[in-house]
């Protein structure tokens, strides 16, 4: 009798059809959410584009790039054509392709780093808002992360993560290192702000006065309304990942180009050789590439909040199950279930204050 | 004599608030039997929110600080329990319904998780090796609860004190190895039955948002009954509510109080709510509790004469004439209380005496009940006051 299947068990699994039919009205709340914004409209089918062409890129290359990666074409410094979309430069490689192949690694290196900001600055936000009782241990940890913190934040971040990009030398892995212990500080604020915010709120009480404890409250009520606003900023935040990422390889630090293809450095290699001003459309493709890249992902991030909110949800979803089935008036109460003693009720009439 | 299912003692709780000491709770003493509806009245600020969240220690500490005093619960003082050990005294032991209703639901759930979770948490713990533990330390034998029949519910069946034994609850607890979502949602749906829910099959699939006011707080009621607790707190569950709602919401819960049998901690600044429903009454004034005895006596013959003051200051529809009465003066400032008797400021008689600290002990009075006491030097002049 004694077994710990009930807490195994929850939270509570639906069945296949209810789970069919939420995945259903997940999808069209989705797609009506989308068409209300349009702007959010073009941003998701740009990102969905983008992740596509990416994933296309390194599971079947030729199908979307003309040409292999590094490999020399005939033409020299020629001007964008039907040939070669975005010109060539003066190694015959052509940057249409050459940009195409910095697709996957330059979402990948943004996703690498806001996504492993984001968990990592989440964790210790949720435990830097929610255990802040001055005092305590966990009061005292509390304060460290945050003064930790602090002092990251101290510095503005492009520097510090030029200066450990300097450091650390060229590559994929010194890269996202340099720009990651600049980025998480962001998300220990953010998500130690909402958290403070969340947890006063009375649900949080109710919660807690139902003998939750600390922890499920944390990882579900607190997470869940935290989860929101963290989403949104980490959707926005690609792009910054992605303009600080073109920047250090701009000047200089980043991926070595022409050996790997990524967007910054594709521009920090055109520029820096002087060819940008006798052969301005070097710089076009990779250019326009983190252009479109970054208005993408930051058109997705403001309507994503829509989607994410139950109540904008489903107003803008209209799932079958709204109030408005509710067809008898809900306050008529029901019989008594099984009255153990039949006597009258004192006071049966509305009260009043005496 | 029953030990009561809740005994505090000479409890003391200020907020410190940067220099200054606000003295919220001071020196309340009060027992609740078991099986008893205790009501606690006062005007606002006067302390008894705060003592209702310290009970099962939900006050946030800081700023709120335990001076001193007991919390005595099932043998434990509450005072002395580690805060990570509360979490398990709360929700089965001590539950609470708050004034909040419109935000005391998680906006992100439906109300079948939160409900669900609830009826969880008490699974949990009845699953644990051992499984919960009886009022009295004595662990609880499911073995020797009576067999189901046929339209058992779950009202009728609470052991005031105790852990409830009734044939639902018993198969609850056998399912509670392998239960299925959808039992676990034949609960829910019973539990949403009993606070009377129309339709509920429905309301399990909605957002807090989408109901109203009154059927959250319902929902409310429904997640702090489905834990079964040994003590149930409501503070103030009405006062967020418009007046039709709050009808309601309190006609429900006084058939509940009857159903289930349990005993209930009932906050109020309204003096017709706890008439209704209470076995006894505590006033507090200024952090004290200033009177405290059976419901029906208090009323009639009030033994301190800021309970005279409040019964005669609080409206009833047959006076029509003339504008409402006020007490005199205003509510002291609690970082400074006066010396002594807290509402002698006030006092139509008050004498030199009233003013020496430590001001009047709350005790029984001469004459009255036995469980009828007063923190008045004067209480037999009480009922003199025109």
């Amino acid at each position: 009798m004694a077994t710990s299947g009930a807490v195994a068990n929850f939270p509570p699994r639906a069945s296949a059809g209810q789970s069919a039919r939420q995945v259903y009205v997940g999808l069209r709340t989705f797609y009506r959410v989308l068409k209300a914004n349009p702007l959010t409209f073009v941003g998701f089918v740009v990102v969905a584009i983008l992740c596509i062409a990416a994933l296309l890129m390194v599971v079947a290359p030729h199908v979307l790039a003309p040409y292999g990666p590094d490999q020399i074409t005939t033409a020299y410094n020629q001007g964008p054509s039907g040939a070669h979309p975005f010109g060539t430069d003066g190694l015959g490689l052509d940057i249409y392709s050459e940009t195409l192949y910095a697709l996957p690694l330059d979402l990948e290196i943004a996703f690498a780093i806001a996504g492993a900001a984001m968990i990592g600055g989440g964790v210790l936000g949720l435990i830097a808002g929610y255990w802040d009782r001055p005092g305590s241990a966990s009061g005292a940890l509390s304060v460290v992360i945050m003064r930790i913190t602090d002092i990251f934040l101290a510095f503005p971040s492009l520097i510090l993560a030029l200066a450990i990009a300097v450091s650390l030398g060229r590559g994929v892995w010194q890269l996202i290192v340099a720009i990651l212990l600049t980025w998480w500080p962001y998300y220990v604020r953010l998500v130690r702000g909402e958290t403070l915010a969340v947890k006063h709120l009375p649900y949080v009480s109710a919660a807690r006065a139902a003998g939750v404890t600390d922890g499920r409250i944390v990882l579900r009520h607190i997470l869940r309304n935290v989860l929101e606003p963290v989403v949104v900023y980490f959707t926005l935040d690609i792009g910054t990942v992605l303009v600080t990422l073109s920047t250090i390889g701009f000047v200089g630090l980043g991926v070595a180009y022409p050996s790997t293809a990524e967007w910054g450095s594709m521009i920090s290699y055109y520029q820096g050789s002087g060819l940008i001003t006798a052969y301005p459309w070097t710089v076009l493709g990779p250019g326009l590439a983190i252009f479109v890249t970054v208005l993408a992902f930051s058109l997705l991030g403001d309507g994503l909040r829509d989607i994410l909110d139950p109540r904008s949800r489903r107003v803008l979803g209209g799932t079958g199950t709204g109030a408005i089935t509710v067809a008898t008036p809900p306050e008529a109460p029901l019989p008594p279930p099984a009255p153990a003693e039949s006597e009258d009720l004192p006071g049966s009439e509305a009260p009043t204050a005496v | 004599m029953t030990t009561p299912a809740l005994s505090i003692d000479g409890l003391s709780i200020d907020y410190v608030v940067g220099a200054g000491r606000f003295h919220a709770v001071s020196d309340v003493s009060l027992d609740v039997e078991s099986g008893h509806v205790v009501g606690i009245v006062g005007e606002t600020g006067c302390g008894k929110s705060t003592l209702a969240q310290a009970i099962p220690r939900l006050l946030p500490e800081p700023p709120a600080t335990i001076g001193g005093g007991r919390i005595l619960f099932q043998g434990v003082d509450l005072v002395k329990v580690p805060r990570w050990k509360m979490p398990t005294i709360r929700g089965t032991g001590i539950s609470m319904i708050f004034q909040e209703p419109l935000n005391s639901l998680n906006p992100a759930f439906r109300i079948y998780d939160q409900v669900a979770e609830a009826v969880h948490v008490r699974r949990a713990r009845e699953s644990r090796p051992g499984g919960l533990v009886r009022a009295d330390g004595a662990p609880f034998d499911y073995s020797k609860l009576p067999a189901p029949r046929a339209g058992d519910t779950i009202a009728g069946h609470f052991i005031p004190g105790g852990v409830a034994q009734d044939a639902v609850h018993r198969r609850q607890v056998e399912r509670a190895a392998g239960g299925t979502p959808s039992e676990v949602r034949e609960v829910v749906l019973d539990y949403l039955k009993l606070v009377r829910i129309n339709d509920p099959e429905t309301i399990l699939d909605l957002y807090p948002h989408e109901l109203s006011g009154g059927m959250r707080q319902r929902i409310m009621i429904a997640m702090a009954l489905c834990e079964k607790p040994s003590l149930l707190i409501a503070d103030e569950p009405t006062s967020a509510l418009d007046v039709t709602i709050q009808a309601q919401v309190l006609t429900l819960m006084k058939e509940l109080i009857r159903e289930v049998n349990t005993t209930i901690l009932f906050i109020s600044h309204d003096l017709g709510v706890i008439a209704e429903t209470a076995d006894e009454l505590g006033v507090m004034y200024a952090g004290k509790l200033v009177e405290f005895g059976p419901v029906a006596e208090v009323f009639a013959s009030p033994r301190h004469p800021y309970t005279k003051a409040l019964l005669k200051a609080a409206p009833t529809r047959y006076k029509t004439d003339g504008p409402l009465l006020s007490i005199a003066g205003s509510v002291p400032n609690l970082s400074r209380p006066p010396p002594g008797c807290r509402f002698h400021p006030r006092c139509p008689i008050a004498r030199p005496q009233c003013t020496v600290e430590p001001g009047p002990p709350l005790a029984p009075v001469a004459g009255a009940a036995p469980n009828h006491k007063s923190a008045c030097y004067f209480p037999e002049e009480v009922p003199g006051i025109p």
